[in-house]
């Protein structure tokens, strides 16, 4: 049971539009016109400075943790260093009703945003200066959504600061390392100018100290806004009528005051200093994925030290922590069209993690892990997102807990494999104790812990579309451009094997200009626009004077992502069956139907939809698919990007199969033109048949293990399927089954009438939605509609 | 090495016993229960079913039949009495709209397919369970196919009607990894059991009180009663079950209220079927303490 006053900050949240704030857009067009022409990371720290100097702060009713990235509740904040002017523009005056995560939008800020964004930002951003840069025929395969290239509209990385160290020495001590640092590098190296440096390292030097300078005035200026803050909350009490708000107002104060600056007394101010330090990073950039890492391990000695110091309770550490939770959700991207249609929802991908080995390599569940469950699932909020480690060591308590969630239907937690990832790490170059104590960068991908800095997202390739490609020698038959690379007249292919190869040069054609067009933008942001506060909290830059743009961070990587890899396999499979083995129809005849769209040849598609599919645990075609990947993998995994850094293969797509999937005509797993193409590491929606076991065998039997960046995995259950006891013991069975198969991570959905529904309307993307009808289990789409309606009927009354 | 007609392999099935099971469903059953969920299945013969959502009326299994037994409206209409079971019809069927009901195959292929799921038994104290038609009818390879399980590791349930001979159950029930046995009781007063099964109901209590009485120790015997309104859910007759029940000590007994499952799937292999009501909520909660007031642990499923 949440209290009244977590009730009313909830409602207060649901009941708030998401919106759009000029604020930060009109103080950064004064700080670029003020600041401009000092070195890039002085010039960027100074920006950051102007604005969290004079940016709105508020504390609303009931709040515990306080702090927001603008002015005003709910709001996002705009970019113009990094996204276009031109996608904003674009949608200006529809924000408010575009189809896709609309936002509010008072009419005087539409005003000030279109006459800053046209009077001084057009054709300054990120996104623009790329367009200019990149090769054309990388920008066409993007225009053409063949490939997407990533982060050209925000930073590049998913961030995880080092909470542990700065709960340990403060802001304060990350800056008095800075100037140690710059001392050690001015007195003992050789100085700009003198005859021993080279012209190399005198720069080097001189962009090493402007970088460590840059992380001094960002502190600062966090230390700054946080007592901005606090003296907010002073006057607040001051004026505050209720006593006990006015000595929780009071509290606030002290917080603020001390953190981040200082080492936190407090669970509270532990958490103060996370909530600082997280808005100021979505203030200073445009970005998502900023993790709070180990939560457990980082704040829970916080939370028992309280409890045993008799200073807080426990009930009062859950309302506590749920407030805190709720402050997640506040924190908001604002994306252009197409961003929105592959991010659908407003995700921030804000990832809290729990449980898992130590760093010793025992188990580390501890009070927090319990009672960070117990606050999400009072809140069943689509943020934070709970990540739970798993291992042969974690309690039944644990399990069960969580599981309890997922079979409420919150599908929070995500779980995932100790015993896949940490081995994962460690090929990524990990020492032992780092892969051990390994965090989520990004999504799902599981990175060192102690330093990890992830580009997530270098870019996504279209199996499907390698497919097409490969099916007509390299001419995109949907375009008519020859966008990839000559592999012979498919007509002439008589075995699975030419057909497989040629898909695989095609798609590590499509990764080769991800990988080539990446690092031009990967210099780009190095050189102009390095994301300071999330580089002097990350293991690394400091003591090798180097933002993570431009590889400063302990371990980097980038992530080589993929849509329709389902498709692909499918596809190949009933090629060779049908035009290879049987020869019911030749590669001419399948080709014309395939450009047709099945149009006069949907019994030709109703035998290419028969054939053997990814997902049913069809050992052929499991061995089919685990090759093609890990060829993939294996060739990818050895390119270095700009940094200096991995590119790591993920089986990973969000929704961009969405409008990846519309740039792809028909296929021939029997897949209509422009419909989405699979998602993630899944098979196709509504092929696997053969129910949740196979499904989960199958992919485990992608061998995850190959793949750096790992795989993500959505599985659906029916409510009435994991009811009771039962359940619990089916759910935890199904995710240890999965993990002991070599599954890296499972996310499980419990479905609910909206999707039973959308089934009845779309029986053919349904397909393998079991539901239990009585005393067994039946495929949703396969029952009489009286049937459907009545289970319809059941499930609403059991919710 | 045995063979039988399988009706369907469904992996998943945590509802046919304990933990995650795999359920082979065999064709052929000795009843003929009006409401039965699984029509197809009663007939120890081959069978073709139309499923109507996947037809895209194609016309090519009324050009295949040989017996010209297909006519085209705007799906197809088969005269079953002309239909020799040809499967003709659904080679050409590429939809799947025409199937076979059934595959004859071999325990050890049966077999290969369960054991795919080895896992997921283990972390759910899930197995095998032999379902149909009817298990007691198919016995030399119900056996031959627990046994190759047993090899693996992997336990069993029998789901039966307990109509059969009472030396087969016997035989069945002592198999090492035979650890549940589901048991229909259809209904205690004969006269209704021989109006809406087909059968006295006499062996299916004799071989019950058999099998508790021998096997009763080792294995855990679930009684599954479905209930079907105004048939076999009089207060007075599920009393007298419930006493009769706590007699036997069963691990548990179900409550299985009537689905309607059986309707469409009768209509797609030709035959009819009448449609019934379950019981109401309350009243199978009344039932439920009925049966918990004699001492019988029961569940509504």
């Amino acid at each position: 049971m949440t209290t009244a006053r977590i009730d009313r900050i909830k409602e207060r949240f649901m009941n708030t539009e998401r919106c759009i704030t000029a604020e930060r857009l009109v103080l950064a067009t004064e700080a670029y016109r003020k600041y401009a022409g000092d070195a890039v990371p002085v010039f960027r720290a100074r920006v950051f400075a102007h604005i969290v100097d004079t940016i709105g702060v508020k504390i609303n009713d009931d709040e515990l943790i306080v702090g927001m990235t603008s002015g005003t509740y709910r709001a996002g904040d705009l970019f113009p260093e990094y996204a276009s002017t031109a996608g904003i523009l674009a949608d200006l005056d529809s924000f408010p009703r575009r189809p896709y995560d609309p936002f509010a939008m008072t009419a005087d800020d539409r005003e000030i945003i279109r006459d800053h964004l046209t009077g001084y930002w057009q054709g300054k951003s990120l996104e623009d200066l790329l367009d200019t840069v990149l090769p054309p025929y990388i920008r066409e395969a993007v225009a053409d959504d063949m490939i997407s290239i990533g982060t050209r509209k925000c930073t590049p990385g998913a961030t995880v600061p080092d909470y542990k160290k700065l709960c340990a020495v403060g802001l304060r001590g990350l800056i008095d390392e800075c100037e140690q640092r710059m001392q050690d590098l001015t007195l003992d190296e050789p100085r700009a100018g003198e005859k021993t440096a080279s012209n190399a390292e005198a720069k080097e030097l001189q962009e090493r100290v402007d970088f460590l300078r840059g992380c001094v005035i960002t502190g600062e200026a966090l230390i700054r806004f946080a007592k901005r803050y606090g003296a907010l909350a002073r006057v607040m009490a001051s004026e505050e009528k209720d006593e006990k708000r006015r000595a929780e107002l009071e509290r606030i104060a002290t917080a603020c005051e001390w953190v981040p600056e200082h080492p936190p007394r407090s669970f509270a101010e532990a958490l103060q200093l996370a909530w600082f330090v997280h808005i100021g990073l979505h203030i200073e950039a445009r970005t998502t994925e900023c993790h709070f890492g180990r939560f457990d391990q980082i704040f829970g000695p916080f939370l028992e030290a309280d409890i045993a110091a008799g200073t807080l309770t426990e009930a009062d550490a859950l309302e506590l922590l749920e407030a805190f939770y709720l402050k997640t959700g506040e924190v908001i991207e604002v994306r252009d069209k197409w961003s929105s249609e592959s991010f659908a929802g407003y995700p921030m991908w804000t990832i809290i993690m729990l449980g898992g080995v130590t760093r010793e390599g025992k188990d580390g569940t501890n009070k927090l892990s319990y009672l960070a469950l117990d606050a999400a699932r009072e809140l069943a909020m689509a943020e934070p997102v709970l990540a739970l480690r798993t291992h042969r060591g974690t309690p039944e308590k644990l399990w069960r807990k969580a599981a309890e969630m997922i079979q409420l239907g919150l599908a929070n937690p995500g779980f995932f494999n100790d015993d896949v990832a940490i081995p994962i790490v460690l090929s990524k170059g990990a020492e032992i104790e780092d892969a051990l104590d390994w965090v989520i960068v990004g999504c799902t991908q599981p990175s060192p812990g102690g330093g990890s800095e992830g580009t997530p997202d270098a870019g996504y390739v279209s199996a499907a579309k390698a497919l097409e490609l490969a099916l007509n020698n390299g001419v995109d038959p949907v375009t008519g451009k020859r966008s990839g690379v000559e592999t012979g007249d498919a007509r002439g292919f008589t075995k699975r094997e030419e057909l497989t190869s040629a898909c695989i040069t095609q798609m590590l054609h499509q990764y080769e200009m991800i990988r080539d067009g990446f690092k031009i933008t990967q210099s780009h942001h190095m050189t102009r626009l390095p994301v300071m506060l999330a580089s002097m909290t990350t293991g690394g830059c400091i003591e090798n004077g180097k933002s993570l743009q431009d590889g400063g961070s302990t371990y980097k990587s980038a992530g080589l992502f993929i849509t329709g890899p389902a498709n692909l396999v499918d596809s190949i499979v009933a090629i060779d069956r049908v035009v290879f083995r049987d020869k019911t129809v030749t590669m001419d005849e399948l080709l014309d139907a395939l450009a047709k769209n099945f149009e006069g040849e949907e019994r030709l598609r109703q035998l290419l939809l028969s054939q053997p599919k990814f997902g049913n645990d069809d050992p052929e075609v499991n061995e089919l698919a685990s090759s093609i990947m890990k060829r993939i993998a294996g060739t990818v995994q050895t390119w270095r990007d700009a940094r200096g850094g991995r590119f790591d293969f993920t089986m990973m797509s969000q929704s961009v199969n969405v409008p990846q999937g519309k740039a792809v005509g028909a296929t021939p797993d029997g897949r209509l033109a422009g419909e989405p193409v699979s998602d993630n590491s899944s098979p196709m929606m509504g092929r696997d048949i053969a129910g949740p076991t196979a499904t989960v065998r199958s992919v485990a039997a992608w061998k995850q293990l190959h793949f750096h960046d790992g795989a993500l995995f959505n599985l659906r259950f029916d409510p009435r399927s994991v009811q009771g006891d039962k359940g619990l013991g089916i759910i935890t069975g199904v995710i240890k089954t999965y993990f002991s198969e070599g599954g890296q991570h499972i996310q499980i959905n419990v479905v609910d009438n909206t999707t039973l529904r959308a089934a009845q309307e779309r029986p053919e993307d349904y397909r393998s939605l079991v539901v239990r009808v009585a005393g067994y289990m039946a495929y949703f789409t396969e029952l009489d509609r009286d049937v459907q309606e009545s289970i319809i009927a059941r499930t609403a009354h059991s919710a | 090495m045995t063979r039988a007609l399988v009706g369907n392999i469904q992996r998943y099935s945590p509802e046919d016993g304990p933990g995650i099971r795999t359920t082979v469903f065999l064709k052929g059953c000795p009843l003929a229960c009006r409401w039965c969920h699984n029509p197809e299945l009663i007939s120890p013969r081959q069978e073709v079913i139309f499923s109507p959502g996947k037809c895209i009326s194609c016309g090519y299994c009324a050009q295949a039949c040989p017996e010209n037994a297909i006519t085209m409206d705007p799906g197809p209409v088969i005269a079953r009495e002309k239909c020799t079971v040809c499967l003709q019809c659904a080679e050409v069927c590429y939809a799947k709209a025409l199937t076979p009901v059934a595959a004859m195959m071999s325990a050890r292929e049966v077999a290969g397919t369960v054991i795919r799921d080895k896992s997921f038994y283990e972390n759910t104290g899930g197995g095998l369970t032999i379902s149909g038609g009817e298990v007691l009818t198919h016995a030399d390879f119900a056996e031959e196919l627990i046994g190759l399980c047993y090899e693996e590791h992997i336990t069993s349930c029998l789901d039966t009607s307990g109509y059969g001979p009472g030396a087969v159950l016997d035989r069945l029930a002592a198999l090492p990894g035979v650890t549940d046995i589901l048991y229909d009781i259809k209904a205690l007063d004969d006269d209704v059991h021989r109006e809406y099964t087909g059968v006295s109901n006499r062996l299916i209590l004799e071989n019950l009180d058999m099998l508790t009485k021998k096997h009763g120790g080792r294995v855990k015997i679930h009684v599954r009663l479905p209930l079907i309104k105004g048939v076999n859910d009089d207060p007075a007759l599920l009393e007298r079950t419930a006493q009769a029940l706590a007699a036997l000590s069963p691990a548990d007994a179900t409550l299985i209220p009537y689905h309607n499952l059986g309707v469409g799937k009768a209509r797609n292999i030709g035959a009819a079927m009448p449609s019934f009501e379950p019981p109401s909520g309350e009243a199978l909660q009344r039932i439920q303490n009925l049966f918990r007031q004699s001492g019988v642990a029961c569940f509504i499923l």
